[in-house]
């Protein structure tokens, strides 16, 4: 093999592995859809049934189902604290959409993942994933549900390798929140409540839908 | 954005001609707000002055946790129906002091009546050489607020509407709370005699609205008007009340716009809103108003019936020409049915 033809198969690589990056980037940056976004309202408190890509509320640039309600005495602090023995690292950042009364909010959350960059040689295949969402000062209140936080989770697969990525398994991702949450010592009911983001199996890209449209709720003492 | 044709200021109203659309008959508002009257306190529950020191605590799963449990009773029929008499307060009253060699982390203080908690204080702390420490809370009195520590202590008074059935007559438990990660100091909490539960007839969500659709029949292309009532149910002046109309959906039109400033409301503003009804059908029309303090809504069900005077021949051959799609699909299926049906039968 001459040396062009070295130069052009080490080109080759490095824009095989760049389109590898670019295609996660896309992955978060372009969103999926749906067409079950709606409202939650809980007395004057009100969010949106999906997390967005952007901040903009679109049901073209959702991102994942609200699944997990965090209540009680809860902040998003303490709710990563909680689950900080297995949910350690952090990932990148979606939007969630909250009114506690007075005004519409965003808010951004990276969330935390039991694994960084999955796919990666030496990593393991997958992460568990989950973002958590509240009004400005990370928590919100109402005389129903306390102080309280919503989120949702997902699988990230092959993340970081080449190729295999996909996305998703948001409910089989949930009850893996709720497990670990009560192996911590603490309280948690899984499919709590519906909030109308039903996904029955569904492919979309990378993007892979599955969720039973029920709430887990998990108490925060 | 034009006002309303009709714009009434009443303290007192009739209230018969309203529909039931209402969720509640509105109520005078005092002029000025009763101050809370206290239930039960530390004055009361305990037998000395309450504090939580750096040795009071233990690891308690993912903190490090301090409790301090009182008990107070309360006579039958004292608590009262629920958003018509009055509402339970908890008042959080203390002064913390962290250590000054506390590592980063978090710290939360925070109150229960029978394990539902409805007071609560964040503290991060962070270091850049110097201390830092940030306070945020939540409540429905005054909403969110959060500010920097100066020192390495401050007082605080909070007061946060309770938990539904978060009180009840006889025997309940006030508990309070303290928590922090590893690492984060805190020297003590003294809590002040005045922390406790005490009531009030202030509701926690004050402004209330209610919307009425006419008592007689909308048809396309009538107009029509929706009364609404503001209420302002905190016995202080609620400041920054705007109105605005989600019109149904190709049903009908509002003809005044769909913001409507109204500022001030002291007691009980009403409003008559015109609309236009476009066609017949289903729909919903929602008004909601927006406050300082919270942002109620009133959806109103209506349904359109289709223009007065339209005569039965034409409503007639309105539903043959509307089915006509259907009537040709089935003869287009019996016309394949007996063919299959000649076919076997050759």
């Amino acid at each position: 093999m001459n040396r062009t033809s070295r130069w052009l198969l080490a080109l080759a690589a490095v824009v095989a592995v760049t389109t590898g990056v670019v295609k996660t980037a896309d992955h978060t940056a372009n969103g999926a859809s749906t067409s079950r976004l709606s409202k939650v309202t809980v007395h004057e408190d009100r969010f949106w049934n999906y997390d967005f890509t952007t901040n903009r509320v679109h049901a073209n640039r959702v991102d994942w189902p609200i699944g997990l309600v965090f209540f009680g005495n809860a902040t998003i602090n303490k709710v990563k604290n909680i689950l900080g023995n297995e949910y350690d690292r952090s990932g990148s950042a979606m939007w969630g959409r909250i009114n506690d009364g007075p005004r519409w909010r965003w808010d951004t959350d990276r969330g935390r993942k039991t694994t960084a960059c999955p796919g990666l040689p030496l990593r393991p295949a997958l992460a568990r994933h989950y973002r958590v969402y509240a009004d400005g000062d990370d928590r919100l209140y109402n005389p129903s549900w306390g102080f309280y936080v919503i989120g949702s989770t997902h699988y990230d697969i092959r993340e970081c390798a080449v190729s295999g990525k996909q996305f998703g398994w948001s409910e089989n991702s949930e009850d893996w929140v709720v497990w670990r949450w009560s192996v911590n010592g603490y309280w948690a009911q899984n499919d709590w409540t519906g909030i109308g983001n039903q996904e029955p199996l569904r492919v979309e890209g990378n993007h892979v839908w599955s969720n039973n449209g029920r709430a887990s709720r998990l108490h925060t003492p | 954005m034009r006002k309303p044709l009709t714009h009434v200021r009443a303290l007192l109203l009739p209230f018969v001609a309203l529909a039931t659309v209402l969720s509640e008959p509105p109520q005078l508002v005092a002029a000025t707000p009763a101050a809370p009257t206290p239930v039960a306190s530390l004055r009361t529950m305990a037998k000395s002055p309450v504090s939580i020191g750096a040795g009071d605590f233990a690891l308690d799963r993912a903190f490090h946790t301090a409790t301090k449990r009182f008990e107070f009773q309360l006579p039958p029929g004292t608590v009262p129906l629920e958003n018509t008499d009055g509402w339970f307060l908890l008042d959080l009253n203390y002064v913390v002091t962290f250590g000054a060699d506390s590592d980063p982390g978090f710290a939360w203080i925070s109150a229960a009546t029978n394990n539902a908690t409805a007071a609560q204080l964040e503290y991060e702390l962070t270091r850049n050489g110097e201390l830092s420490i940030r306070e945020s809370r939540v409540t429905l009195v005054d909403g969110q607020d959060s500010r920097e520590l100066d020192g390495l202590s401050t007082g605080v008074e909070y007061t946060n509407y309770a938990r539904d059935q978060g009180v009840r007559d006889g025997d309940n438990t006030f508990t309070l709370r303290v928590e922090h990660t590893d690492g984060v100091l805190i020297e003590q909490v003294a809590f002040r005699e005045d922390t406790g539960v005490s009531t009030t007839v202030v509701p926690p969500y004050p402004l209330a609205i209610h919307a009425t659709l006419p008592a007689e029949a909308i048809h396309a292309g009538d107009e029509f008007a929706v009364t609404v009532m503001l209420e302002n149910r905190s016995g202080a002046d609620l400041g920054d009340v705007v109105v605005d109309v989600v019109p149904a959906d190709g049903v009908a039109v509002p003809l005044d716009g769909t913001t409507h400033d109204i500022g001030l409301v002291e007691g009980i503003e009403e409003l008559v809103l015109r609309f236009e009804a476009l066609r017949s059908g289903p729909g919903q029309i929602t008004v909601r108003a927006t406050s300082q303090r919270n942002r109620p809504s009133a959806p109103l069900d209506l349904f359109v019936l289709p223009a007065s005077g339209t005569s039965v021949t034409v409503l007639t051959l309105i539903a043959i020409a509307a089915s006509a799609p259907v009537m040709l699909g089935i003869a287009i299926a019996w016309a394949f049915a007996r063919r299959r049906n000649r076919r076997r039968c050759d």
